[in-house]
């Protein structure tokens, strides 16, 4: 298999704590796979996407993309790294900048990683593959709703054409039916393109219908990893266990 | 009797109409969930129902408790109800506790505010209390302050001040929006047991179909400010008769976890 990801024994300790925030955790990111990290807030996930993405120094232990280190590149190796591994952030209030339109805020990192690239065709191709009308472009983040804001960062994400899409809580701030919605598109875009997804989330409804792996984190390491379907139909862990008996299910479907 | 019966409630604020023509009963000990996404006026309804409603802020129609018009009530009525016939519970236990008060001292206002009690008799109510909804070590807990506590032993001691002075309805406006999904958990089956014990009414507001579900006879359904279908909790559910419930549904159906069939036991 195609190792995109290689964790080895990361730990994280926050100046001024007395205790790890994070780890020992190792895990690995296979190409085209989609991962989920599940924990509830504490856990150490968004630590841990953090550090793989090269934003946050561990505190010991290693993160390899493709074989090399992701800490302490610079220049053209860090370029290539932000172009390959993109990001979508929780709040899409806080995430676009409120002074740029919506063109300008798909185009920046078009600008900045793909030298070259007609930019202007390709943003409107990336608002086409978010299913948001051209037009969109002239508009600034405080016109649009919850749902249309992350179908920009969504498309912002996108631009690059990256290898890897890391979503923090990704549907959490919206409404229902809108979680649907960017749920599906999420969905196909990461079939349509071939991405590999490292979707970090406390919603199980989401990563069961979005991941076929998953890692279930506690207390900053990692408790239970495996296939989704078969981690949620046999828990091992008995944090797993009371994590999935404490989700609130809807009843069964008639079909 | 209805504890609670809100007829043709219009809330308009600044000339929009956020809140239009709503028709809503809770029986007694029925447990009723208010359902909507963002916009769709089910806090304002429940604002308007404990009187809280924004100065800018006009309301018609009529609001009921136990038969008492409540909508136009002075303020000095809505305080008396509030703590007392009318519990509440908000998304945000630390904005609704007092930093500076003590625990056992906020658990016990709504008590106070009713009768006279002794210091002696204060402690040993607040410990009672604090045992009631489960807060760990209830002798010490309640010398301690709001920031001393966890969000889920905070809502603990909102759940426990809404149903203190055995209310007749209990308004829940997200209350578990802000808690993991474990401590969500044990908070409904605390609401839940607190309700059943005092013999309140719920009213529970919600953007989550699946804590309606599991807490809710009967569901409410509020889009842009009109009630657009009420009916049994299965029923709903099973037969949404308004095409945006049934897109509601649908989405909850796609994005909610649902339980594997057999599970299995290691």
């Amino acid at each position: 298999m195609n190792t995109l990801f290689a964790v080895e024994a990361v730990r994280k300790r926050y100046r001024g704590a007395d205790r790890d925030a994070l780890g020992p955790v190792s895990l690995r990111v296979e190409a085209g796979r989609h991962l989920a990290i599940i924990g509830e807030s504490g856990c150490g996930k968004t630590t841990l996407s953090r550090i793989m993405l090269g934003l946050l120094p561990a505190s010991s232990g290693s993160v390899h993309y493709r074989g090399a280190p992701v800490h302490g590149l610079r220049g053209s190796a860090a370029r290539d790294l932000r172009r390959r591994v993109q990001l979508v952030l929780q709040d899409p209030f806080a995430s676009l900048s409120p002074r740029m339109r919506v063109g300008d805020i798909v185009a920046e990192p078009l600008r900045i990683l793909n030298r070259g690239t007609p930019v202007q065709a390709r943003v409107a191709e990336l608002l086409a593959a978010v299913e948001l009308d051209p037009a969109f472009a002239r508009r600034f983040p405080h016109e649009l709703s919850g749902g249309q804001r992350q179908r920009v960062a969504i498309a912002r994400a996108l631009g690059p054409r990256p290898e890897v899409l890391v979503a923090d809580e990704p549907v959490s701030a919206l409404d229902v039916s809108v979680q649907a919605q960017v749920l599906w598109l999420l969905r196909r875009l990461a079939e349509h393109e071939g991405l590999t997804l490292v979707l970090v989330s406390h919603d199980l409804g989401i990563v069961q219908n979005l991941c076929h792996t998953s890692a279930v984190m506690h207390r900053g390491v990692i408790v239970e990893s495996g296939a989704t379907a078969a981690l949620l139909a046999s828990p091992q862990h008995p944090y797993t266990r009371e994590l999935l008996a404490s989700v609130p299910t809807l009843p069964q479907r008639p079909q | 009797m209805n504890v609670l019966e809100i007829r043709d409630l219009t809330v308009r604020i600044g000339g929009r109409t956020v809140v239009d023509s709503v028709n809503l009963d809770v029986g007694r000990g029925e447990r009723v969930g208010l359902l909507g996404e963002s916009g769709s006026g089910k806090s304002l309804t429940c604002m308007a129902t404990l009187g809280l409603l924004p100065h800018t802020a006009r309301a018609t129609g009529s609001i009921r408790l136990v038969g008492e018009q409540i909508l136009g009530a002075t303020d000095r009525r809505m305080r008396a109800l509030r703590g007392g016939q009318l519990g509440c519970v908000f998304q945000e236990p630390q904005s609704a506790l007092d930093p500076l008060a003590r625990i056992g001292d906020q658990l016990t206002s709504p008590l106070r505010a009713r009768a006279r009690i002794s210091r002696h008799q204060r402690h040993e109510l607040a410990v009672d209390l604090a045992a009631r909804v489960g807060l760990p070590d209830p002798q010490h807990i309640v010398r301690r302050f709001p920031h001393e506590l966890s969000g889920g032993q905070r809502q603990r001691v909102v759940v426990a001040m809404a149903t203190a002075a055995a209310p007749a309805l209990v308004l829940a406006d997200e209350p578990t929006t802000a808690l993991d999904v474990t401590v969500q958990a044990h908070i409904l089956e605390l609401l839940g047991g607190r309700v059943t014990e005092t013999g309140a009414a719920l009213l529970l507001v919600t953007h989550d179909i699946a804590v309606a579900a599991t807490t809710c006879d009967r569901l409410v359904v509020l889009r842009g400010g009109i009630v657009v279908e009420q009916g049994l909790t299965g029923d709903v559910l099973r037969r949404p008769a308004h095409s945006y419930t049934r897109e509601l549904v649908d989405a909850a159906y796609a994005t909610s976890y649902t339980r594997p069939l057999v599970l299995e036991t290691a």
